[in-house]
């Protein structure tokens, strides 16, 4: 395997990653070539400029930032948690969202099921922390299990919902929970949001690569890890609500992406955020490209086919370094 | 200087060592001895600010520690746990250089006298050619040898090992004692070291600090406290005192 840097490394994958974005743009039930494209822009008028500005821009860059997004979320917590097995949702975040989504349709008041969705994530994000914060100190064990606890409870609740509703209203909202952007809208906070966690990456990487160490050791070498560990909290849970919020619980995008990363030989934060941040966004811009033109007209929920593209290339990736070790 | 005035050690609301008074001057290199489970770890987590007492009562330079923000705090006393998470992904290189975090000024990282200090600690353990392995991929001396390469480069005023030679060879803790020897005498340092084996004490350390089982301690010179009884106590074992080459050596009874 060649080895570069992982500057160059992270300039590869930001380059290649808007590369293909760019080029997913032009997929669809109507396909558009980059010549056409380019022609469009430059007049900004015809067929061609109202779908791309109506409907294929604003989808692929929600599609971007939420992968952006799930990936950095998912980085965050993994180091804050210590756990390779974190993602976004191990908190319950994408859970209470649902319910309260599940909640607004279920009661019919459907024009209040984002802010529903808001709700209950915000809600979830004070209880989890609340309870993992009680008495005892706050450390990464009582803070996973936490988590998992309210996630596993919130989830019965929801299925609870799910079968007692009618039938018809089941799938749309099944469609939801798997991660959906059908429906979503690029926000210009969520794009704060995707630069602010870039930033706070790269600023705040060497004190992230200290955490790995542990809380004991990270504070012998002098970093301030409880205020640490809070913002990194924050951070992944606003970013998780940014994208569930929008676009549902897509899946596997913030477990898979930092581990593909790290395989590649890059593990300095500085580089690892922005790069997570790249690759998930080019994975769910492939996933929900492949999720809206594969069987087209019919639209696939795209956490289904993040899972399909993701899973393969970690458990590559996994074998192929166990062969070098060996 | 390190100082502590009348702290007590409390683990589990019990009260471990009680009412500790002593000062570390610069210059000198303390042993601390003590049998397992008298709260000598948890001693070296409040002498460095790990953790907090109830009271103020860890002194460094006279100032309470508690008043030292986590960034000064470790450029005066730095640290080494016993044991660490292994969740480190990097390299060996970056793990030492990771010790520079206090003294990094810039948000970029690494100075130019953070890499030659860096440099220089690896050097200093013989593990400058494992520089660009994966720290996971070491074998258990290996990595001691970098955690130690790695408070080498955190370069605290006042050094604190929790058993520090674990997991060494002979020349590894030989080459270590000499060197932290040195450092204390040349360079104006002070340090603190958890260990178990009573032989080198007399011969690398100035004074020694002794934790008894039922929460008394007594510290002072070398020489004057490293004697049968008091080991016996310690131990709760007897021992014999040979006489080596001019030395005084004690071998457990059995």
């Amino acid at each position: 395997m060649i080895r570069i840097s992982q500057r160059s490394a992270l300039f590869s994958v930001a380059f290649l990653s808007v590369f293909i974005s760019i080029i997913c743009v032009g997929f669809g039930s109507v396909s558009i070539s980059i010549e056409t494209m380019l022609r469009s822009i430059r007049e900004a008028d015809g067929l061609h400029w109202t779908v791309l500005s109506q409907l294929r821009f604003p989808r692929v860059l929600v599609a971007f930032m939420s992968g952006a997004l799930l990936a950095m979320s998912g980085c965050l917590l993994q180091t804050l948690l210590r756990n390779p097995l974190a993602d976004p949702y191990i908190f319950g975040i994408s859970s209470g969202a649902s319910l309260g989504v599940l909640g607004a349709l279920v009661f019919l008041v459907p024009e209040y099921s984002v802010a529903l969705g808001f709700l209950g994530a915000g809600l979830v994000i004070v209880l989890v922390a609340f309870i993992a914060h009680r008495g005892a100190d706050w450390n990464p064990y009582r803070l996973i299990l936490t988590g998992v606890m309210v996630s596993a409870g919130l989830n019965a609740l929801i299925s609870l919902i799910l079968v007692l509703s009618p039938p018809d209203m089941m799938k749309g909202m099944i469609f939801w929970m798997m991660g959906d952007l059908t429906y979503a809208e690029p926000r210009v906070w969520a794009a704060g949001l995707v630069i602010f966690i870039i930033l706070f990456g790269v600023v705040f990487g060497r004190a992230l690569d200290a955490m790995s160490l542990g809380s004991e050791r990270a504070l012998a070498i002098g970093v301030s890890v409880k205020r640490l560990e809070y913002v990194v909290y924050l951070l992944a849970s606003f970013a998780a609500v940014a994208v569930v919020v929008e676009g549902g619980a897509i899946g596997f995008v913030g477990l898979v992406v930092p581990h593909i990363i790290r395989m590649t030989g890059v593990w300095r934060h500085r580089y690892l955020i922005p790069m997570s941040a790249f690759a998930g966004g080019a994975l769910v811009v492939v996933a929900d490209t492949m999720a809206r033109s594969l069987w087209a007209p019919l639209q696939l929920p795209v956490g289904v086919m993040t899972a399909l593209i993701g899973v393969p290339i970690l458990i590559y990736l996994l074998n192929k370094r166990s062969d070098v070790r060996n | 200087m390190l100082e502590t005035n009348s702290l007590d050690v409390i683990v589990d609301r019990k009260v471990l060592i009680g009412d500790l008074s002593f000062t570390i001057e610069m210059g000198q290199n303390w042993a601390i001895l003590g049998a397992n489970g008298t709260g000598k770890s948890s001693l070296l987590r409040l002498l460095s600010g790990v953790t907090k007492s109830e009271g103020d009562d860890v002194y460094v330079d006279e100032i309470s520690i508690s008043s030292f923000s986590k960034k000064s705090l470790a450029k005066e006393v730095g640290l080494l746990p016993q044991f660490e998470e292994q969740n480190y992904w990097g390299s060996v290189g970056d793990y030492v250089g990771l010790g520079r975090f206090a003294h990094a000024a810039g948000l970029w990282g690494q100075s130019k006298d953070d890499q030659v200090i860096t440099k220089k600690s690896l050097e200093n353990f013989d593990i400058e050619n494992l520089s660009n392995r994966e720290y996971r991929g070491l074998s258990g001396g290996e990595r001691q040898r970098a955690r130690l390469a790695s408070l080498m480069a955190q370069d605290p005023k006042i050094f604190l090992w929790d058993e520090p030679l674990e997991n060494l060879d002979y020349s590894g803790q030989m080459k270590f004692l000499s060197w932290i020897n040195q450092t204390v005498r040349t360079k104006n340092k002070a340090s603190v070291m958890v260990v178990h084996d009573i032989n080198l004490v007399s011969r690398f350390f100035t004074h020694t600090l002794m934790v008894f089982p039922g929460g008394s301690y007594m510290a002072g010179v070398c020489n004057e406290i490293m004697t049968r009884k008091n080991l016996s106590e310690l131990y709760q074992t007897r021992f014999d005192q040979v006489i080596y080459d001019g030395a005084r050596l004690f071998v457990p009874g059995w």
